[in-house]
């Protein structure tokens, strides 16, 4: 059998229709690497292996039929424990939640069932999505699969280590201020958080109902453009969606030869590491020698944007958290309910200045990056840090870090900008190195483009960690 | 928005939302939100009357329309 660790998503699809190999084969050997690795990583909550392996057997008996489902058929998947599926416990990182079970199965997951793919578990996340780091109070923390030393990112921390692995080919994430593409930097895996109204976020566990948003973490680019090519696209049960435009996979094909690329003048750009600023610098010569054309921009003041990003998500969070912050603090992780505390803070009229602020923030951002059509950035000062020197639990300095790691984050939150992060190098000590890719509004299959053709030229998103 | 965050106006609202908070929660509070409150401030962020939430939609959506 080849070796799917070696494989994308892409491509696995295709294996399974040449019959390269078979789904139950595929996922027998998923499920011999999650048992391998799983100790090590964490980065499951659940396996559902006998599920995973009934379906598997159904998929090779309709594919063997002709009856094929969709493009994902015979695909085992995982996904954060925030997305619900009908009947099942769903527990969303947190004692809170503890033997939840889900009365709807979520849009994002339907479909993606829809397209042929089953599950084989559900993965670890930070505590209520909450949390930049993969820390987890009642799940213990998720380790990087290139150094189990290190933090995964968060919130999608299972999501994050369980591609880099290669335990799964691709999962769900959620990005509210930065936890599919943290995870995707620090893990060396594509991340995608699709503009804001492109994937419908019903029945998946919200945190602030107006940043929160649905996309994946993938091997590739491409395979980021499939999981959207599935998950995209209205749906009544989230009027975010309605009137949004359809996926356009022709789009996501599209050379890169003309685009205009902004380089912010500041900001992103202050006080990288070194190895940072190196791999930023060498993915802007790619794209230069691609046929993009590169220019610098000044962006308007990031700092505020990202206030009102913090002001914003605290506030509702505080919201959707009151009911059990005045019953069961106790069973929240302290740093976790500390966070939501803090939204207490804010009068409603500071609130909605911050919220109003939205449209005329957007607007301002779309004047200064003029007609560029994307705006390349970092998307951490730092490759991942170690595990022990973040796990700050609820102490005073716990905030100021989580803002420092977050930081080039949140301004696309609040702008509710599409981000694709590629994997772009690695570090002296071989942890990887994402940047990301910041389009305009809908502008998501710019960025797939994009990213496809950056990576058809070089090879880190190929880079699977050795796992020892 | 004021720059500034009083532990006092933290356990107000947190009495309006009938949030329980230990001894030390608002002054904890206070100092961790006060940086973003500050930025915020700084920027004197001055919005039309008619500026509403949902305006973010119309001009995320000029980037589609026809």
């Amino acid at each position: 059998m080849k070796n799917p660790a070696d494989l994308t998503l892409t491509e696995i699809t295709r294996a399974l229709r040449r019959r390269t190999f078979s789904s139950t084969e595929l996922t027998q050997w998923m499920l011999e690497r999650i048992a391998r690795w799983q100790g090590v990583l964490n980065a499951f909550v659940r396996v559902e292996a006998d599920e995973a392996l009934a379906a598997a057997k159904a998929a090779d008996r309709a594919l063997a039929r002709g009856s094929a489902t969709g493009p994902l058929h015979g695909v085992p998947l995982a996904h954060k424990d925030m997305y619900y599926v009908k009947g099942k416990v769903s527990e969303c990182g947190s004692k809170v939640r503890k033997g939840f079970v889900a009365p709807a199965t979520s849009t994002a997951l339907a479909r993606l069932a829809a397209a042929g793919s089953f599950r084989i578990g559900a993965l670890h996340m930070s505590e209520f999505a909450y949390s930049p780091t993969g820390h987890n109070t009642y799940l213990g923390p998720a380790c990087n699969a290139w150094d189990r030393r290190c933090i995964t990112g968060g919130s999608s921390s299972g999501s994050g280590t369980a591609v880099a692995a290669r335990l799964v080919p691709a999962a769900l994430g959620s990005d509210t201020g930065g936890s599919i593409r943290l995870p995707a930097h620090f893990c060396g895996v594509t991340g995608f958080k699709p503009t804001n109204g492109r994937v419908s976020r019903a029945n998946a566990l919200p945190l602030s109902f107006t940043l929160d948003t649905v996309g994946p973490l993938a091997v590739s680019a491409e395979d980021a453009g499939l999981i959207m090519s599935i998950i995209a696209g209205p749906d009544p049960l989230d009027p975010m969606t309605l009137g949004a435009p359809p996926w356009n996979m022709r789009r996501t094909r599209s050379s890169p030869k003309r685009l205009k690329i902004g380089v912010p003048a500041k900001f992103y750009v202050d006080d990288l590491e070194p190895d940072v600023a190196a791999a930023l610098e060498a993915t802007i010569d790619a794209l230069r020698k691609l046929g993009a054309k590169i220019s610098k921009v000044e962006l308007p003041d990031q700092n505020a944007v990202s206030a009102a990003a913090l002001i914003v998500l605290a506030v509702e969070a505080a919201s959707a958290h009151a009911p059990w912050l005045r019953t069961r603090a106790s069973d929240y992780g302290p740093q976790v309910r500390n966070r939501l505390q803090n939204g207490l803070a804010y009068s409603a009229v500071e609130y909605l200045e911050a919220l109003r602020w939205r449209g005329p923030a957007l607007a301002a951002h779309l004047d200064a990056i003029s007609d560029n059509d994307v705006i390349i950035a970092p998307v951490s000062r730092s490759v991942a840090p170690t595990i022990e020197s973040t796990d700050l639990g609820g102490a005073p300095e716990a905030e100021a870090a989580i803002q420092a790691i977050t930081r080039f984050m949140r301004p696309v939150n609040f702008l509710g900008l599409p981000s694709l992060v590629v994997p772009a190098g690695q570090s002296k000590s071989g942890l990887p190195i994402g940047v990301q890719l910041i389009g305009r509004p809908f502008g998501d299959e710019v960025l797939i483009a994009l990213g496809r053709a950056f990576q058809a030229e070089t090879d880190h998103h190929r880079r699977v960690p050795a796992l020892q | 928005m004021p720059d500034d965050i009083s532990s006092d106006r933290v356990l107000a609202n947190a009495r309006a939302a009938r949030v329980p908070l230990n001894p030390d929660d608002p002054g904890r509070i206070a100092r961790a939100v006060a940086p973003v409150a500050a930025r915020l401030a700084a920027a004197k962020i001055e919005l039309p009357l008619e500026t509403e939430p949902a305006s973010f939609l119309m001009v995320q959506r000029r980037e589609i329309a026809p």
